[in-house]
């Protein structure tokens, strides 16, 4: 009986093999090499390569400080255009999917059970699909003698050829569609996180539903604002498929320049200094949203 | 009767004060409820359109794919150059390049699903459990890479295997059996390097929601750390490794981006099959592919939903 009840005192002390305080570097450590050699690394390497010089042969590039591939950035009217035209993209892009999820999220927010779980998986959904697709798909629709232009001219709203399929019209419509679940899915978040009776008590003290809105519900839900304006704005920055296939090669955005420059144009250093130069507005983008909500949310 | 009255009395009193502040906007949006509903209906419609058009015209007899002209399954089923049959039109059942691409997606698939979520359910505990000086890099280095567009991930990670192998090849004299050429071996380690921060960002919310007096009872009871962890923790995270598995499977499967870039010449998978044949010009045999890679993605998300809820592990 004795020896049972030692067993016992002494079951949860079992022997550490490995110090607690190296345990977490431990665990770690697959994860961090990871990370470093493949992500951090990579993105260290392309700051190099955007100061070094393109051998004659075009193979090779040595390293050095060569500050020609910037200048080219900034003096070309047509990377100038491409950058306006980008920041347009991000822009129209992040508040169109703003002005289309926001009623979208507060609808899904207000329902209760297992309706709500349905209608965020329904807004899921085509996240979880390849966006190659889902963009592609926009082609039978919009194309002249598609699905649209045959609508509209059924309805007598317009005829002969719609011209809306490689257009920059078109490039906005596939982004909007693309990115919504990023916008919803936290705006959502941030519009659940609103207590119920704040509605109520905003309704008893006589506010109408836009008073509502605008004093309750879109002030406390900025955070989620915030949060799904930078998953939009983010990525965007660097969207080249959507553009290449709704806009047709006619809308050439800062994303299709690093594409040529790595394919076609095998200008690596250029192709470098594109990217460094669309890391920095990311990082911007970030910095900014950080500003706004504070550290702990992020 | 009575009581009614009472009970209503200073409502009354405060209902006429409320209506004459109202202002404009609030009389518009006094029906807006409707309104949103409307909304949000429209908005599903837009999400699910372009999908449902996307698999009806995989049954459109046209081969230029513009409008519909009549129902088949050829671009499914039909074998190349049948008498009286279009040469265009051939099956994807039927079509050896189709096959071979979904065969290199569903390796690269597995084998970067089954080391990122080992690596990452590792990272995770890290991550929750214990304190160490370096642990907001880790996360800065995962949130960030979730974030940023991935054409900067792909030409970097590029950049770095083509550097690595001519590094190895000049100065080491050992390539390690050449993996780091672009090709199969790289699209994996990019793979993996991409579904990490997901898988962590999933199996962590699990561990945070996690009751830890469970795992100090199995030990009070006299369970080893090593049976502790595999009898107590892993089925309590199971459903958050599950939902970590499948995301990056799926991650990994529809991934075009990265891949594109650190694929090399010999390879090619499913996603960048579609991007040269949308490029060369539209026969509903994508139509078809998209709708088997959808309802591939789709069926592994309503399993997920069914068996592990994961919209509330997400």
């Amino acid at each position: 009986m004795a020896e049972v009840a030692t067993v016992r005192e002494d079951a949860g002390k079992h022997r550490r093999y490995i110090p607690r305080s190296l345990a977490g570097p431990l665990l770690v450590s697959p994860m961090a090499f990871w990370m470093l050699a493949f992500f951090l690394v990579p993105l260290i390497l392309i700051l190099l390569y955007s100061f070094g010089s393109q051998s004659v042969y075009q193979t090779g590039v040595s390293l050095g400080f060569n500050t020609e591939w910037y200048q080219r950035i900034f003096t070309e009217p047509a990377n100038r255009k491409a950058f306006l035209l980008t920041a347009e993209m991000v822009l129209l892009n992040t508040v169109g999917c703003l002005i289309v999820g926001y009623p979208l999220a507060y609808f899904i927010s207000v329902k209760s059970g297992r309706r709500k779980t349905l209608f965020v998986l329904l807004v899921m959904l085509p996240f979880w699909t390849s966006f190659l697709i889902r963009t592609y798909a926009w082609i039978t629709i919009l194309g002249n003698g598609g699905l649209l232009n045959g609508w509209l001219n059924a309805l007598g709203l317009h005829s002969g050829p719609l011209d809306f399929m490689y257009t920059q019209k078109a490039v906005y419509v596939g982004l909007i569609y693309d990115y919504l679940p990023f916008m919803v899915l936290p705006l959502f978040v941030g519009i659940e996180k609103i207590h119920k009776s704040l509605y109520e008590a905003s309704k008893d003290l006589g506010a109408g539903k836009w008073t509502t809105l605008m004093k309750v519900t879109i002030p406390l839900s900025l955070p989620g604002i915030f949060a799904g304006c930078m998953l939009c704005a983010v990525p965007t920055t660097g969207e080249f498929v959507i553009p290449a296939i709704l806009g047709g090669g006619k809308v050439v955005v800062w994303g299709w320049l690093i594409y040529e420059e790595f394919t076609a144009g095998r200008n690596w250093p250029m192709g470098s200094a594109l990217s460094n130069v669309l890391l920095l507005v990311m990082l911007g983008i970030i910095v900014l949203y950080i500003k706004a909500v504070g550290t702990e949310d992020f | 009767m009575a009581g009614e009255v009472a009970v209503q009395g200073p409502q009354k009193a405060a209902g006429p004060r409320g209506k004459a502040k109202l202002s404009l906007w609030d009389r518009i949006m006094r029906h807006s409820d409707i309104g949103i509903g409307a909304w949000a209906i429209i908005t599903y419609i837009f999400l699910y359109l372009p999908i449902a058009i996307l698999i009806i015209f995989s049954f459109n007899k046209q081969v230029l794919n513009i409008t519909w002209e009549g129902f088949t399954f050829d671009w499914y089923i039909a074998k190349q150059g049948a008498p009286g049959q279009d040469p265009r039109v051939i099956g994807v059942l039927h079509d050896p390049t189709i096959l071979h691409a979904f065969l290199t997606s569903m390796e690269i698939a597995l084998l970067s699903t089954i080391v990122s979520v080992v690596i990452g359910v590792l990272g995770s505990f890290a991550l929750v459990r214990f304190h160490f000086r370096t642990k907001t890099t880790w996360d800065g280095l995962n949130y960030t890479k979730i974030i940023i567009a991935e054409v900067v991930a792909g030409v970097s990670t590029l950049l770095f295997f083509v550097q690595l192998n001519n590094f190895l090849d000049q100065y080491v004299g050992f390539d390690f059996f050449n993996i780091f050429q672009p090709g199969f071996w790289t699209v994996v380690i990019a793979h993996i390097a991409w579904n990490i921060p997901f898988v962590v960002v999933i199996i962590r919310a699990r561990l945070l929601g996690f009751d830890k007096s469970i795992e100090e009872a199995g030990a009070d009871l006299g369970a080893n750390p090593v049976s502790v962890f595999f009898r107590i923790t892993l089925p309590v995270i199971f459903p958050g490794i599950l939902a970590a598995s499948l995301l990056a499977f799926t991650l990994s499967f529809d991934d075009f981006v990265t891949t594109f870039f650190v694929i090399g010449q010999n390879y090619n998978t499913l996603p960048l099959q579609i991007w040269s044949m949308v490029r060369m010009g539209i026969t509903p045999e994508i139509n078809a592919i998209s709708t088997f890679m959808m309802a591939f993605s789709m069926t592994i998300i309503i399993f997920l939903e069914l068996k592990a809820r994961v919209s509330e592990v997400l």
